[in-house]
């Protein structure tokens, strides 16, 4: 900014004499508060207006001095609570200082409001983080349990391989009967661990309210081995482990079993 | 502690009360009006003297524009209109001027004409402006002449009034 030329445009003298708007006088008061030179010119113009006043000074008629006084006196003995300390200064110090002390707290306040917004991004940057943290965090705990299942289902498609591949694992082939000519059904049996696994190739839908049931049959005796649903059809189930059996059979039963098969609702059947 | 407030306050009165009696005649130009804002400019400075900031100039410029804002104001109210149309003017203009020769400093005496000798342009610029609180605009649209033309008048009359005060 050109100081010379804002000093000469005359904008000082109009804020002195009172004939610039609210808005404009307060960017007279903060180019004073910037630039010592303009704060000066307006300490001069200032005293200028004061000594054009002062000349201007008439006496006022004595008694309004002791009516004035009185009513100060009277506000003073109601406000004996001393809510506000009253200091009147009446210093004759050179307002170049005042200006430097605007100045300097104008520059005090900018800093402060800079340091406030670099204080805010700062503060989102470091919110950006923590954020981006968490997110890394979660997305290793996903990872590790992505590999923690895998390994789980590695493991169990191993186990079950060397179940089916046993020795002593034997596989039955149940197979529909007239009343549901279609479905057919895996049943591994080891006959040393007596483990039974299941897999389901396919079974209609149970309607609701009932459930497929296992049925070892040893020497013409059903033996329950346990219910199950298709829902994880496709993989192997673990069933209840059996003895001893020659045939498996699955039938239809009420939700959680049956303590004897209903026989017309056998689906599927299979010897060994 | 409060009655050294007001004699503090009293201090003040004496060094200021002839500038402000001043000040606010010159805008209302009468005496009864003068008085009640000089007793209502005082009480205010009293009651606002924590508003006093220091860093924006010297105490003695705050009094004054609390003096001119009140007087502007009452010469601006319908209560001063309503008054001063039943007033006769000639009786307000011989106070007006009698006011030179009761100045408060010996040294001023005679002020009246040192002010004379701004060009009339010039003086009447600085009366409009802070005797009777035209804003800029007002003025260039009351005297008929540019912004520009205003702002290199009131700078050249403050000069002049620079080199005498």
């Amino acid at each position: 900014m050109n100081i010379e030329e804002y000093i000469s445009s005359g904008v000082l003298e109009l804020y002195v004499l009172g004939a610039l708007s609210k808005a404009e006088a307060v960017d007279v008061e903060v180019h004073a508060a910037a630039y010592p030179e303009i704060a000066e010119e307006l300490r001069t113009l200032q005293a200028t207006l004061e000594g054009f006043a002062q000349a201007h000074a008439i006496q006022p008629p004595a008694h309004l001095k002791q009516q004035i006084v009185s009513e100060i006196e009277k506000t003073v003995a109601q406000n004996k609570s001393g809510k506000t300390v009253k200091s009147i200064s009446i210093s004759n110090t050179s307002s170049l200082f005042n200006w430097l002390t605007a100045a300097s707290i104008i520059v005090a306040i900018a800093t402060s409001v800079l340091s406030g917004y670099f204080w805010s991004k700062w503060k989102n940057a470091e919110g950006h983080i923590i954020a981006l943290e968490k997110e890394n965090v979660i997305f290793a705990q996903n990872a590790n349990y992505q590999i923690d299942s895998t390994q789980l289902i590695i493991q169990e498609k191993n186990q079950s391989f060397s179940f089916i591949t046993d020795t002593a694992t034997t596989k039955v082939v149940m197979k529909g009967l007239p009343i549901s000519p279609s479905s057919v059904a895996l049943v591994f049996w080891n006959k040393n661990t007596k483990e039974v696994f299941l897999d389901v190739k396919s079974l209609p839908v149970p309607p609701a309210g009932m459930q497929y049931q296992l049925w070892a049959l040893d020497k013409g005796v059903p033996v329950d081995a346990g219910v199950f649903d298709l829902a994880t059809a496709g993989n192997l189930q673990k069933l209840k482990s059996i003895n001893s059996a020659q045939a498996f059979a699955v039938t239809l039963e009420k939700a959680g079993g049956s303590p004897t098969p209903t026989l017309e609702q056998i689906h599927i059947l299979g010897t060994i | 502690m409060r009655a050294q407030d007001v004699k503090a306050f009293e201090y003040l009165y004496d060094n200021y009360s002839g500038a402000v009696y001043g000040i606010i005649f010159k805008i209302v130009r009468s005496e009864e009006f003068a008085q009640e804002l000089l007793n209502d400019c005082f009480l205010r400075i009293w009651n606002k003297i924590n508003d006093y900031d220091a860093s924006k100039g010297k105490l003695f410029t705050w009094i004054l524009n609390i003096a001119r804002n009140l007087a502007l104001d009452k010469l601006r109210s319908k209560e001063y209109k309503a008054k001063m149309k039943t007033d006769d003017v000639s009786e307000n203009v011989s106070i007006s001027d009698l006011q030179y020769s009761q100045a408060n400093n010996p040294e001023f005496i005679g002020i009246k004409e040192m002010v004379e000798k701004l060009p009339i342009e010039q003086k009447k610029l600085i009366d409009l402006m802070y005797f009777q609180g035209y804003s800029q605009s007002e003025i260039a649209e009351e005297l008929n002449m540019p912004l520009g033309t205003v702002k290199t008048r009131v700078r050249a009359a403050m000069s002049t009034l620079r080199k005498l005060f």
